[in-house]
């Protein structure tokens, strides 16, 4: 199922390959061998550009862009798309008008771009679009040599004729020019190379030859004769010595960059070290030498953002895929001089080419046959823009897995102003709190454990990933298919190793794997008592394609569309919907099912503590009387001379006091030093206290009530009002039953009505902070999820139908609220 | 903040050249500047400041050192020019992460007026003067410091050119609305508006309240649908609006994730809440006294009192207000208490006036629910809600995203209609022998018109008012009665089922079929095929 989770956009146009030798750069490979027009090689189209062109056609009124290429075209654009604006089905306009962030009502970039420079003058050969679909179906065609080389290469797959072949231009340029452009200074040495021309983002991480003439680093001693990838099984783990090369070599790069001077000391010296290196590297160089041999390698991305995500976009693709991807081909260079000969290799393949005139597919589909990198490049490309997985091998040794991690869920439903991902799982069931966030910093913190008492959902059936777990091989293979059998989503990583024996760290080390590489997702686990709605966020688009493929896994089972009616009225638990014991298995068998496709969610308690009126005017008294005490026994042995001195220290500490109430409530020991604010003469503890605010934080009103945020970690005032409340419960519970006249005493059924709240609130207020849910309790505390809901209605959570427990409202104090 | 602006050039001697640069020596080092540390290594970049012939007239950036360079390589081609050629470029600095997207269009247009001005008469290749002087570096000078001061700048270069910039921030394109959004304004569009407005603005402005669909604003100013629909994305564009959903007593609302940290928490948002709902504030005498900054009043007198006030509002508001003698910030409770028999006395003797205060609003917010309709909702809690404007209550909450309309939807089966309604859910909850309701799935109040049978008036119908500030009851209770029009059918089957396939909202289909939601339902009854609604 597609709707799965909503990867991000990975805006990937092109991917390019330059060496540096010293021959000079060379422009080694592009892939697509036309990028951003719909003809050639270019794999399964985006599934956002649909979804553009139609945000596009009710965009009537987007102006044009900033960045277009000439401003004449832009003004044709512009020209072009108000006249069609009210039914444009016309894909090239649509789509860039949906594309760029357009100037709604900036009606001033259109007349900047009409200013005089605004002629043939700009060659306007680059943009990520506009200006070269034009060009493709318009004949009027500029005098640029941009143009020029695209007109030859309109041409050239039927003529063949022409000096240059056309895969030695790319976006309208010659590839000379991109070869001076995108190959760096050595300052860019493992650095992110960022260039940007018009709306195109050319983004790479440059790799120089060291000055030994080497790759790589010797400083390891002989402890690893042969060092291993490890980046390839599992992927997202980067094993820490990787990490610690990485770290050594980037302060090396950083002062490089300071002194060069310092560091051919420094690297002399450490080549010295080491002296005893991988000798196949190095007699490979020596072979090499008298030959050409390469200096620099830049993998460049290119990439057409949206202006208004532009850096963020940038910076996930570099983060997950460039850098990964570049180095990765570091580590091959090091070790076998892979990208230099397979960059001849390619060459060399290309020249033939150009020998025999064959057509650009002709020879892209050999070169994707023949060279391991132009093959990499290619899968690269083609799975990363169409936001999967890319699985790359390099050498039967050496391979990587490359993703940009796809947002799993949400706890913010899109409102009509906002960017949608219907279909995208919503929950707070992994953001809230940092302890059950197993998915949600994926990219910051891939190492996370998952939280033990989260449940594994596969995201498709379990014979198929078994089949694709034991296909991979690896090392992990036997562990996933085991673990796989023994998982289900209603229990937690915690139960399933408890059932099977597995230990609890390897199990959520697997279950991570698993949900890294979009196998599987960590749930709270599902349970009948639990309440699940269908989700706001849900793609009723989908519904039919839906309804079809639901049928076909529960054929005899109610439908799709009528168990998310089922589901659509007033919540309540689901195991109400299941008829009998008999169908338990096909009915959580559904629930997972609607679960993975985004159609339901969860829906969650939450509760806070409220305090009312009366408890806190309770407190209020009491502090006042304790106040009091104090004065009268401090009076008691050291006779104060009256009231008079006294009068005047009040007004004083009056300030001092509305000082310190803004910050926080001034605690009680503060209160004990220094002369106090009740009258001891004309306090009369019986008359009746009209009193609006509290002596210990000024802030809080004695009149309305309040809820209390932390409750584990209350501030002094809130704490004495907690008390109150607990004191206040009753020392024993009523404990009567609805309907039911004599229950036996011991019942264990009834072991949440019978036991004193004062027992219960301790292992109960932490979680009454309006953040967790109260749906964790029974898996945290590990206490029956029935006894559970006792004591939470007991407290006043109000849960659906009509309690059939008598409660006592002195224990009615939690604000329950329900959502995803 | 721009860091730098350089004008470089391609020297036929030199190469790429930096020939003015603001600061001095932020882009080369400079005799006049020595202490200036370099911002980075110009010859790292001039690769990309001088480009290949083909790459000028493109707007192009790097990033290096922390910083990124915006230009706009020029190449000019005359037979004045030694080599025929004169290549220059005028860059900006900025930091690497700051958001640039506002500098490109300064760029692209410095080139333009420079490629023009060059044209015209040779205003750079003929300027000459020593780095740090002449009219190009001044330029350079004061386009920095007015941007950077006062994000605009009006630089008159000679009697026929002036350099005008002003900085526009760039916002996402607004969405596309649909006839039965409800725009509401965030602001008072009385205090900018002027007669040079667009005239479809000028007329479809006075009717937006947050009650009107886009589709009645459309009929009630007379103006054609796509117009407005774009007049209203210009609001949305400058975030003058928010999109709403048709109130209405069927409708059903719940609350969403933000609930704990905003309503929940806030106590301001909880009085800010007060303020809006309480319908006593609504009365202009009531209003003013509260609103009056000069007395001092009791903060707790905006929570909106309990229902079953004797006498008349404004006279508990007055005593309120005279009981909060003790201003907020008042150092202590210690005055009331040291003078009993005062005022305070005469307050005691007053009976505690009972509120919806803070929490009280959060409990009535808390309440709310799915498959729970707003009707059904204040049911529950008319003594709560008796001074309580229902539809800004709603609204207040969806503005602030902690609550969430929950839309229906019809989907046809495919399937015949079961023979009666009834049986067949009957026929299903046969199967349901678990659960405390006993209710299987699709009936009670899941069933597809249980809940949407009510006397809640055509969301459409709801007459209209002078402006989201002054409305009171208007809008947010049931005005208009709707005649029952059970009789004719004039929407055909196929017209309906159309709407029928789960990607229309309860809301969209009356809009779009100008029937009410009751009449809607009846209709669905009388389709021949089974409908299941979905909310969601």
């Amino acid at each position: 199922m597609s709707s799965i989770a909503r990867p991000p956009d990975p805006c990937l146009v092109a991917i390019i390959l330059i060496v540096r030798s010293r021959a000079g750069p060379r422009f080694v490979f592009h892939y697509p061998p036309n990028p951003l027009s719909e003809n050639g090689l270019r794999a399964a189209p985006k599934g956002r550009r649909p979804s553009r062109a139609k945000s596009a056609k009710s965009n009537d009124s987007s102006s044009s862009d900033d960045s277009g290429s000439t401003s004449d075209e832009d003004e044709e654009e512009s020209h072009a798309q108000s006249q069609n604006a009210s039914s444009t089905h016309l894909a090239g306009s649509a789509l860039s008008a949906g594309r760029r962030w357009s100037n709604f009502g900036l009606d001033d970039h259109g007349s900047m771009a009409a200013s005089p420079g605004g002629d043939s003058q700009r060659a306007g050969s680059i943009g990520s679009g506009r200006g070269l679909r034009r060009r493709g179906g318009n004949s009027d065609v500029e005098d640029d040599p941009g143009a020029g080389s695209d007109r030859q290469e309109d041409g050239a797959d039927r003529s063949g004729g022409g000096l240059r072949p056309p895969w030695e231009s790319l976006l309208g340029l010659q590839a000379d020019v991109w070869e001076k452009l995108l190959s760096p200074s050595r300052s860019w040495h493992k650095r992110r190379f960022e260039v940007g021309i018009n709306d195109l983002a050319f983004v790479g991480w440059p790799v120089f030859v060291r000055e030994d003439g080497t790759w790589r680093k010797q400083r390891r001693k002989k402890k690893k004769t042969k060092p291993e990838w490890e980046g390839g099984e599992l992927g997202h783990n980067e094993t820490p010595e990787d990490a610690r090369d990485e770290a050594d070599e980037a302060m090396a790069a950083s002062t490089e960059t300071l002194s060069p001077h310092t560091m051919t000391a420094s690297d002399s010296q450490r080549t010295s070290m080491g002296s005893i290196k991988s000798s196949r590297t190095l007699s490979e160089l020596l072979d090499g030498d008298d030959k050409d041999s390469m200096t620099m390698f830049n993998v460049v991305f290119v990439l057409d953002p949206p202006l208004l995500e532009y850096s963020m976009r940038i910076r996930e693709i570099y983060d997950n895929i460039i850098k990964k991807f570049a180095k990765a081909l570091k580590w091959e260079q090091a070790r076998t001089d892979y990208v230099w000969r397979e960059a001849q290799h390619i060459s060399h393949i290309k020249e033939k080419a150009k020998e025999t005139r064959t057509s650009v597919n002709t020879l892209y589909s050999e070169l994707i046959s023949h060279s391991s990198l132009a093959r990499a490049i290619y899968t690269v490309y083609s799975n990363i823009s169409a936001s999967k997985i890319a699985s790359v091998s390099l050498s039967l040794d050496v391979s990587i897995s490359l993703q940009i991690p796809p947002l799993t869920s949400t706890p913010y439903l899109p409102g009509p102003s906002d960017k949608a991902y219907p279909g995208l799982w919503l929950t707070t069931a992994d953001s809230v709190t940092p302890a059950d966030d197993p998915t949600a910093d994926e990219t910051s913190a891939p190492h996370q454990v998952l939280a033990k008492h989260f449940a594994l959902l596969l995201l498709s059936d379990e014979a198929t990933i078994l089949k694709d777990v034991e296909a991979s091989g690896g090392a992990l293979a036997p562990a996933l298919a085991h673990y796989i059998r023994c998982s289900k989503p209603t229990k937690s990583f915690a139960q399933i190793s408890a059932m099977s024996g597995i230990p609890l760290s390897t199990i959520q080390m697997l279950a991570s794997h698993l949900v890294y590489w979009r196998r599987a997702r960590a749930i709270p686990p599902l349970h009948q008592r639990d309440v699940y709605i269908v989700s706001p966020n849900c793609d009723l688009s989908k519904l039919e394609v839906a309804t079809t493929a639901y049928q076909l896994a529960f054929p005899t089972l109610p439908s799709l569309p009528k168990m998310l009616s089922a589901l659509s009225g007033t919540p309540r638990p689901y195991g109400s919907f299941i008829p009998s014991k008999d169908h338990k298995e096909a009915y959580f068998a559904i629930l997972a099912w609607l679960l993975r496709g985004g159609w339901v969610t969860q829906l969650r308690t939450f509760a806070r503590v409220k305090v009312s009126p009366e408890i806190k005017m309770a407190v209020e008294r009491a502090l006042r009387r304790e106040e009091v005490d104090k004065y009268l026994s401090k009076r008691g042995s050291s006779i104060l001379s009256g009231n008079s001195k006294h009068n005047g220290d009040t007004s004083d500490n009056d300030d001092d006091d509305d000082d310190a109430s803004s910050s926080s409530s001034s605690s009680l020991a503060s209160q004990d030093s220094g002369e106090e604010t009740p009258m001891p003469g004309r306090y009369k503890p019986d008359s009746k206290l009209h009193l609006s605010h509290s002596l210990l934080d000024q802030d809080a009103s004695l009149k309305t009530a309040s809820l209390i945020l932390f409750p584990h970690r209350a501030p002094p005032l809130e704490s004495r009002w907690l008390d109150e409340i607990v004191s206040r419960f009753p020392k024993q519970p009523r404990f009567s039953v609805r309907g039911r006249a004599n229950i036996d005493e011991n019942d264990p059924e009834y072991a949440g009505l019978r036991t004193a709240m004062k027992d219960l609130w301790p292992a109960y207020i932490k979680y009454f902070n309006g953040m967790d849910a109260l749906e964790k309790v029974p898996i945290r505390e590990n206490v029956k999820r029935k006894l559970v809901w006792q004591v939470l209605t007991r407290l006043g959570v109000v849960t659906s139908s009509q309690p059939s427990i008598e409660l006592d409202p002195s224990e009615q104090v939690l604000i329950g609220v329900r959502h995803w | 903040m721009i860091k730098a602006i350089f004008y470089s050039k391609f020297d036929t001697q030199e190469g790429p050249k930096v020939v003015h640069q603001v600061p001095d020596g932020a882009i080369v080092s400079s005799a006049t500047a020595p202490s200036q540390p370099l911002f980075l290594t110009f010859s790292d970049i001039s690769f990309f400041v001088i480009p290949r012939q083909e790459l000028c007239g493109n707007l192009m950036q790097v990033c290096t050192s922390g910083y990124r360079i915006l230009g706009y390589p020029i190449c000019m081609k005359s037979h004045r020019y030694d080599r025929n050629e004169f290549i220059f470029n005028f860059c900006i600095v900025l930091a690497e992460e700051e958001d640039f997207s506002t500098y490109k269009s300064v760029v692209q247009k410095l080139a333009d007026l420079m490629h023009g001005l060059e044209e015209q008469g040779q205003f750079l290749s003929r300027d000459h003067s020593k780095s740090g002087e002449g009219k190009v570096y001044s330029l350079c000078e004061t386009l920095m410091e007015d941007l950077n001061n006062y994000c605009e700048c009006m630089i008159p270069i000679d009697e026929l050119n002036t350099l005008n910039i002003k900085l526009f921030p760039i916002y996402p394109s607004p969405p596309s609305v649909k006839a039965w959004h409800v725009p509401l304004f965030t602001v008072r569009y009385q205090t900018f508006m002027d007669e040079n407005w667009d005239l479809t603005m000028q007329r479809i402005v006075p009717h937006i309240n947050g009650v009107n669909s886009i589709r009645i604003i459309s009929i009630l100013a007379d103006t054609d649908f796509s117009l407005t629909c774009r007049a209203i994305r210009h609001l949305l564009y400058y975030n003058c609006l928010f999109l709403l959903d048709i109130f209405s007593f069927s409708a059903i609302y719940a609350p969403t994730a933000q609930f704990s940290s905003t309503i929940a928490s806030d106590e301001n948002m909880q009085r800010e809440c007060a303020r809006y709902v309480n319908t006593l504030f609504t009365s202009p005498t009531a209003a003013s006294n509260f609103m009056n900054p000069a007395r001092s009043y009791d903060p707790d007198a905006v929570w909106p009192p309990l229902g079953e006030i004797a006498t008349g509002t404004t006279a508990s508001i007055d005593i309120a207000s005279s009981n909060g003698s003790v201003s907020p910030r008042s150092p202590s409770p210690a005055p009331t208490i040291t003078a009993p028999g005062s005022t305070a006395a005469t307050i005691e003797d007053q009976p505690e006036r009972e509120a919806v205060d803070g929490v009280g609003l959060v409990e009535l917010y808390a309440s709310l629910k799915q498959g729970q309709s707003v009707k059904q909702w204040y049911l529950h809690h008319s003594r709560q809600l008796s001074h309580i404007d229902i539809r800004r209550f709603i609204t207040f909450g969806i503005i602030k995203g902690f609550l969430y309309r929950v839309h229906k939807y019809a989907y046809a089966t495919g399937f015949p209609a079961p023979p009666s309604k009834y049986h067949h859910h009957h026929h299903y909850h046969g199967q349901v022998t678990s659960g405390p309701s006993s209710r299987g799935p699709g009936t009670g109040t899941n069933s597809p018109y249980a809940s949407s049978v009510g006397d809640e008036a055509a969301p459409i119908a709801a007459h209209q008012h002078d402006g989201p500030s002054t409305s009171v009851h208007s809008g947010s209770r049931p005005g208009t009665v709707i005649d029952d029009e059970d009789d004719e059918d004039y929407i055909d089957d196929k017209t309906l089922s159309k709407y029928l396939d789960g990607m229309h909202c309860f809301d969209q289909i009356c809009t779009e079929l100008e029937i009410s939601e009751k009449e809607f339902t009846a209709r669905l009854k009388r389709y021949p095929g089974e409908v299941l609604i979905i909310h969601r």
